[in-house]
């Protein structure tokens, strides 16, 4: 117990992290985030340049998304589950 | 306040390896010199190169000798959320891969400058030069003052003559060699930076094993992807997401020359997408694991009291060096410092030099001369932005924070022009007046964050018209904000001015806009686009001779033909068939008609003299459109 109470006065101390920060930080990022791609992805797809109507563009929109949900995971994990484990 | 000098310096085999290491990639850029024959050359490598040659030598760019010493103290201060700068890429991808990448490729612009010429006007462009030239020299100062600093803390060098002294090494390998030495020396440098920055996070894991282990001694509250939302004041996840995110992001993907021209590198815009998508996906986790972790490693060092409580955040990454390694590894450690550096603004010389050459010099001064003289003001010039960014050193050496030094930079400089290109890319209605009013009008309103003079409610004018985008940030905390602010006025600027004047005929921005892009393809290849996918062939080279004119036709057999999926007038690319040389032999050709022996490629020797490929080669030949 004293360890962790260390732990946190050294945080605090520092004038760095004083405690952990919760979910609105992740849903900020992702969200205005979030639409920023979404938006990039329409204007993509409206324009032609990724065709779903072919193999190779579901291809690609699949990768894009992918990419968009891997790093959402990764960083909703880093955020949640890390300063608990 | 001074770095401090650590004890562990000045083993005879740290020197040792830094003079190796210096001498030693000066002579390997040296060794590309014979590949910049051309403006084309100096400039864009001949458009030769794979996607991971690419990727790597992009990565290498991005993390500069700040990186290191700013990141660490980041994640110092506040834990993994030091990554997030790393790690917003990916929004930008959809528009940057599908709209401005194949844009600027296909069109064949040699700078945003030019672009904008082309998409508004000429005043636009001289606007963008000047932008842009200050933007890229600023870099490039920041980059040898940063260096000179580390230097400085790690071996008492003066923070001066070791900026300039590193600035000499790259500015003599980019004079000669131009961008295939950038290439090549970034991807031997990107290498090392990486391998460095996980070499003391292993060495890290390893000593703090023996007390306590790292994870036990790195505070819970530091093991979050991001910081508060809008505090500390200092670094916070919205913060962040503007300033490095969105607009950092942007110029570095949409304005940043030396970026670009990475990109315009590549063999075609469909490796240059794959380079993308390995730079976002793999190398910038890598990258900001690289640079962050000395901070976290710093943290828990001092949870498990091996530093002292008192530590500052601007020391930790060299205290850290000093702790993990032993003689030998800090010479590593300072090799890869020094490649950072070179690796990023090596490429920001080159990038100066482009647009002096092609936005300044060729429209300006001497129009019409030979590709010959403007290749040679190239290489003249590329020594000019070394010494100018040596020369901005002391400018730096005035600023306490360094992070905020560069922010504070970057956010004033880049949200007009990141507005007027997101703009130009995505809206044909968007005008060139517009375009003008933005840049212009923009950087008014940038300017006016700055004045100092009280506004009432305790805030100066600046903090007033920041605190309309604060998001309940404390006005010390503004500094991130000002790209946001930028952005939204740039933004209400450019669409109201757009909405009152002419929109531009529609033929004339053809190719330029992100609705038009099958048209700047037609341009690109000079006639219609083949997009039908086919296979990729080994085949034997045959040297032939033949008119001026059909100097880069090549003859295939009927059968290969049809297996590349390729007519008479297509556009192929055929490479030695050693995947690792990345494109560095090979030639970009156009299929003629049929005829020569199945497995064979009948090439012109004109054409294989740049790319060094010789009779009897292997060569992977594709279709490229």
């Amino acid at each position: 117990m004293m360890h962790h109470l260390a732990l946190w006065l050294a945080a605090a101390g520092a004038g760095g992290a004083a405690e952990p920060a919760g979910w609105t930080s992740w849903a900020y990022v992702y969200g205005v985030g979030g639409l920023v791609f979404a938006i990039g992805l329409a204007l993509c797809l409206k324009s032609g340049q990724i065709d779903p109507s072919r193999r190779r563009g579901r291809r690609i929109l699949a990768l894009m998304i992918a990419g968009f949900v891997g790093y959402a995971l990764l960083q909703g994990v880093m955020q949640m589950a890390l300063p608990r484990w | 306040m001074p770095l401090a000098v650590v004890q562990q310096v000045g083993h005879w085999v740290d020197y040792t390896i830094i003079i190796a290491y210096v001498v030693g990639i000066m002579l390997f850029g040296l060794v590309f010199g014979r590949y910049a024959k051309s403006t084309s050359d100096f400039f864009f490598g001949g458009r030769r190169f794979a996607w991971w040659l690419v990727g790597m030598s992009f990565v290498a760019t991005t993390v500069g000798s700040y990186s290191f010493i700013k990141y660490s103290q980041k994640a110092y201060q506040y834990g993994f959320s030091s990554t997030q700068t790393y790690l917003n890429d990916w929004f930008l991808m959809p528009l940057f891969m599908f709209g401005w990448l194949p844009i600027i490729y296909f069109t064949r612009v040699t700078s945003v400058p030019e672009y904008f010429h082309r998409r508004f006007d000429r005043r636009c462009r001289v606007m963008a030069t000047i932008i842009i030239l200050v933007y890229l020299v600023g870099y490039i100062g920041y980059n040898f003052f940063m260096l000179g600093k580390a230097l400085n803390a790690m071996l008492g060098w003066p923070v001066f003559l070791a900026s300039a002294g590193v600035a000499l090494v790259c500015a003599v390998y980019v004079h000669f060699g131009g961008q295939t030495s950038v290439i090549m020396t970034d991807l031997a440098q990107g290498i090392l930076l990486l391998a460095a920055g996980f070499a003391v996070l292993v060495l890290g894991v390893i000593l703090l094993a023996q007390h306590g282990g790292f994870w036990a001694n790195f505070p819970p509250a530091y093991r979050t992807a991001f910081a508060g939302l809008n505090r500390p004041a200092k670094f916070h996840a919205i913060g962040v997401f503007w300033q490095d995110g969105m607009a950092n992001g942007v110029a570095f993907y949409f304005m940043n020359q030396g970026i670009l021209m990475r990109f315009m590198c590549a063999k075609s815009v469909r490796d240059g997408r794959k380079a993308a998508i390995f730079i976002v996906l793999c190398l910038m986790p890598l990258a900001a694991i690289a640079v962050s972790n000395p901070g976290w490693i710093g943290r828990a060092m001092v949870n498990a009291g091996l530093l002292p409580a008192t530590t500052s955040a601007d020391q930790i990454f060299v205290l850290v060096a000093d702790k993990v390694g032993g003689i030998g590894f800090f010479g590593v450690l300072m090799a890869a410092l020094l490649a950072a550096l070179m690796s990023t603004t090596d490429s920001l010389i080159n990038a100066v030099s482009a647009i002096a050459v092609n936005d300044v010099y060729r429209p300006f001064i001497r129009k019409g001369a030979s590709d010959r003289h403007y290749l040679a003001v190239a290489r003249t010039v590329a020594i000019v932005a070394a010494l100018v960014g040596v020369v901005l050193v002391p400018t730096f050496m005035a600023f306490k924070d360094m992070y905020v030094a560069h922010a504070n930079f970057v956010a004033t400089v880049t949200p007009p022009m990141v507005v007027a290109i997101i703009l130009g890319v995505c809206w044909k209605r968007f005008t060139r007046t517009a375009a003008l009013a933005t840049l212009a009008g923009g950087a008014v309103c940038m300017v006016l964050t700055y004045v100092k003079a009280p506004a009432g409610d305790g805030m100066t004018i600046g903090e007033w018209l920041i605190h309309w985008v604060g998001h309940g940030i404390e006005p010390k905390g503004f500094t991130y904000m000002r790209s946001l602010y930028g952005i939204v006025v740039c933004s209400v600027i450019g669409i109201v001015v757009t909405l009152f004047t002419k929109p531009e005929p529609a033929a004339r921005i053809d190719g330029l806009v992100i609705g038009s892009i099958r048209r700047a393809k037609e341009l690109f290849k000079g006639s219609e686009p083949n997009e039908e996918p086919g296979e990729r062939l080994l085949l034997t080279v045959v040297p032939i001779d033949r008119p001026e004119n059909e100097a880069n036709v090549v003859t295939l057999h009927p059968d290969d033909l049809a297996r590349l999926h390729a007519k008479p007038g297509d556009m192929l690319y055929a490479a030695d068939r050693r995947w690792w040389l990345g494109g560095l032999r090979s030639a970009h050709v156009r299929a003629g008609q049929p005829g020569g022996q199945p497995g064979t490629v009948a090439i012109d020797r004109r054409s294989l003299a740049p790319g060094e490929l010789g009779p009897q080669t292997q060569v992977r030949v594709e279709k490229i459109l």
